[in-house]
C-alpha cells in the first residue's frame, strides 16, 4: 500500500514539479514538501485539499485508502434462476449447521443477489424458501431433469 | 465460588484465539504480516482466475474438496466453460458426465492435460 509521503513524492514527479514549484503553488515552504515526502510531517487538512485538487486525485488515494469495488452478481450463478440444481455447502459453515447435510438437493433457484442465493426446497412435502449466504456455498450441480 | 470459576475459565478457555488475536492486533508488526498475508492470498487468487480464464474450453485436472464431497476423487477431469471473479463452471468427465459450478477459493490445484 502506498503511504501518503510516497504518493506525494510519485504524484509531483508525474506532474513533473519540482518541490520549490510545488512549494510555491501551495503556498508552503520547499522544506515543507521535503518533509511530507519523507514522512516527517503531515500536511493539515486544507493543504491535503489543495494538493488533492491539484493532482485531481481522491482524498482516499491520497492516504492510500483502497477504493472497494463493488461486488456485481456472479453471471455464472444468475443463469441459474428458474434452474433446479444441487447446492454443495461447507461443512462447518452455519447453513451446514442448519440443515446438517452437505448436499441439499431439488433446490429451484428464484433470485442471485452479490451475497446469497434464494432457494425453494422440497423438505418433508412442504416447499420451504431458503436464503444459502454464498460464503457457506462450496458448489452447485446442475440437476438433469 | 468454585462453580463459577471453572465457567469462567471454559469461557476464556473457548475464547482463547480471539482474546490471542486481540493481544497480537496491538502490534504493529503483526498487523503489517497479516495485511501483506492478505495481500498475497489476493494476488494469488488474482492468479489462479486468470489461469483459469486462459483454460476456457480446454481440458484440465481440477483438485477441489467439492469433488471428494460428491464423493469423487478430489481431483477430476473437467472442460472449464465460464469464469467470473468468484465462480467457475466446469463440464465433469465422469460416466455420466454433469455440469457443476466450484467456488474458486476452493479450488485447489488446476493442471492442463496436454
Amino acid at each position: 500500500m502506498t503511504t501518503f509521503s510516497e504518493k506525494v513524492y510519485q504524484l509531483r514527479k508525474e506532474f513533473a514539479y519540482s518541490q520549490e514549484e510545488l512549494a510555491e503553488k501551495l503556498e508552503v515552504s520547499r522544506q515543507t514538501i521535503s518533509n511530507w515526502e519523507n514522512g516527517t510531517a503531515q500536511p493539515a487538512l486544507d493543504k491535503a485539499v489543495e494538493l488533492s485538487n491539484l493532482f485531481d486525485v481522491s482524498l482516499d488515494e491520497m492516504v492510500g485508502k483502497k477504493i472497494q469495488q463493488a461486488k456485481t452478481v456472479s453471471p455464472i450463478l444468475k443463469a441459474f434462476i428458474g434452474q433446479t440444481v444441487s447446492v454443495f455447502l461447507n461443512p462447518g459453515s452455519d447453513a451446514w449447521m442448519s440443515v446438517s447435510r452437505i448436499e441439499v438437493k431439488n433446490c429451484e433457484v428464484i433470485d442471485v443477489s452479490e451475497h446469497s442465493l434464494k432457494v425453494i426446497v422440497d423438505e418433508r412435502k412442504q416447499k420451504i424458501e431458503r436464503v444459502f449466504m454464498l460464503k457457506d456455498i462450496i458448489g452447485i450441480k446442475e440437476e438433469v431433469v | 465460588m468454585w462453580l463459577f470459576i471453572i465457567v469462567f475459565a471454559i469461557m476464556i478457555f473457548t475464547r482463547l484465539d480471539d482474546l490471542i488475536e486481540f493481544f497480537k492486533s496491538k502490534d504493529p508488526n503483526y498487523q503489517e504480516s497479516k495485511a501483506k498475508e492478505q495481500m498475497e492470498l489476493l494476488n494469488q487468487r488474482a492468479e489462479l482466475v486468470e489461469r483459469l480464464h486462459s483454460l476456457i474450453g480446454l481440458d484440465c485436472q481440477i483438485e477441489s474438496q467439492l469433488f471428494y464431497l460428491m464423493s469423487l476423487s478430489s481431483k477430476v477431469e473437467v472442460t472449464i466453460q465460464s469464469v467470473d471473479q468468484d465462480w467457475v463452471k466446469l463440464s465433469v468427465k465422469q460416466r455420466k458426465p454433469f455440469d457443476v459450478v466450484v467456488k474458486i477459493e476452493d479450488v485447489t490445484s488446476v493442471s492442463r492435460i496436454v
